[in-house]
């Protein structure tokens, strides 16, 4: 295959999920400027990778990139708040027996804070691994299995996760009408 | 108020998740639908969870790539192909270890089986000939027979499928014929017409059907998906074009259907 195939065939399959991968990126990064350069460096190792690429669908291929693209690059640019990534976990992922310190960062809402509508509000205030594991299944509508492979994580713990993100917002929301 | 029940129906409880997103198969959520008519909090925290899923599908902020952000990408994506790129495998994408972890949830089972709000078999064919424009352009089988002429690609296909597909020039409107490729998008082989739009490309699918309908243009996974009816046939056009482009694919093939016999 030649290159300019290659480059072709990567628009063709992988870059209509562009807009899906900001979405994700400006979620977990809290803002533009930052979502775009992760989603910049992910898309251009996806294209890397591309040749290896053997999935069914593509769009969750590229979500996993950018999901850990952007948990490495938390890592590198806000490391200090990984401790709080690491305390802030709780009862929910206790069964699962592990600790993800590569999680991106809850406390990185400088765009989300001004954020004006009350869905948008409860789901910026999760933390951040309950947060992607609701975007990818509401907004991005992946089954638990996509999920698993996209944060690396079993099945059981996207359930649980999912549970525990739909049992804040509720309580979130009740509060906000209430 | 589990906490007084027997262990069976905790366990019942617990499913909603499962159920809620349609990850039960047919027989287990039969036998959930059993519990929630007798325990009013799983119902109340259904249709709580469901209000969560409008709000989150239809009212959440949802940033778009901006042109800048596309502009950088075309222009490292230039630079990688010329760059001798090694390849890095990814991390977090070990599909075996996948499949171990699939063994964990007995009841999430394949996924493959839905119960609620099971897809109509439209929604299913139009999400076949999606997977199959998207499979074909992933294995570099974007053509299997390369021709620019109608009479050409159009007897390709007898014997080998028995839709006889309608093939017309519109290279004066700017979509050119590429050629012609036979699909299984979802349980026989159809053909697939293929023409160039720019950059992109279309895949234009038929399957008999009577009727005269507009065109109606659906995202998915996207993909702009344009479908219509008419000349006795079912059409769907599936592209990385934008919506309005294939909107002008649709106007085009249109009227110069309508022209021939």
């Amino acid at each position: 295959m030649s290159q300019s195939e290659q480059r072709r065939r990567f628009q063709t399959v992988v870059l209509p999920h562009l807009d899906d991968a900001v979405n994700l990126a400006w979620w977990l990064a809290g803002n533009r400027a930052d979502a775009e350069d992760i989603v910049q460096e992910a898309v251009l190792r996806a294209y890397k990778y591309f040749d290896r690429f053997s999935g069914e669908r593509a769009r969750p291929w590229l979500l996993a990139i950018v999901r850990n693209t952007c948990a490495t690059w938390m890592q590198k640019n806000r490391p200090r708040q990984l401790v709080l990534v690491a305390d802030a976990r709780n009862e929910a992922d206790a069964e699962a027996g592990q600790r993800d310190l590569t999680s991106p960062s809850p406390e990185t809402q400088s765009e989300h804070r001004e954020l004006g509508r009350e869905i948008d509000r409860a789901v910026a205030a999760l933390p951040a691994e309950f947060r992607e594991v609701i975007l990818l299944r509401e907004v991005e509508e992946l089954s638990y299995k996509e999920i698993a492979a996209v944060i690396d994580v079993p099945i059981g713990t996207v359930m649980s996760r999912l549970a525990r993100a739909r049992k804040l917002l509720q309580a979130r929301l009740k509060e906000a009408v209430g | 108020m589990s906490v007084f029940e027997p262990t069976g129906f905790v366990m019942d409880c617990d499913a909603l998740h499962l159920y809620f997103d349609g990850e039960l198969d047919t027989m287990a959520a039969i036998a959930f639908e059993k519990h929630l008519e007798i325990c009013a909090q799983c119902r109340a925290d259904l249709a709580e969870f469901r209000e969560i899923r409008r709000r989150m599908q239809s009212d959440l902020t949802r940033p778009a790539a901006s042109d800048l952000l596309r502009q950088r990408i075309a222009a490292e994506m230039h630079d990688a192909t010329e760059a001798d790129a090694r390849p890095v495998r990814p991390r977090g994408w070990d599909w075996r270890k996948l499949a171990i972890a699939a063994g964990i949830v007995a009841m999430a089972s394949s996924g493959t089986t839905y119960y609620l709000e099971q897809p109509s078999e439209d929604a299913l064919w139009t999400e076949g000939l999606v997977m199959a424009h998207e499979r074909a352009m992933l294995a570099g089988h974007e053509i299997d027979v390369v021709s620019s002429n109608r009479h050409t690609v159009k007897p390709w296909f007898s014997g080998k499928t028995t839709v006889a597909p309608l093939v017309v020039d519109l290279g004066d409107a700017g979509f050119p014929l590429i050629g012609g490729r036979l699909d299984v998008p979802v349980d026989r082989a159809m053909p697939a017409i293929i023409y160039g739009a720019g950059p992109h490309v279309i895949s234009l699918y038929m399957r008999p059907a009577s009727g005269d309908s507009g065109p109606s243009l659906k995202k998915i996974d996207g993909f702009s998906v344009l479908s219509w009816r008419g000349n006795g046939f079912e059409y769907t056009a599936v592209t990385d074009a934008d919506g309005a482009e294939a909107g002008a694919f649709q106007k085009a093939f249109a009227a110069k259907a309508a022209t021939m016999p």
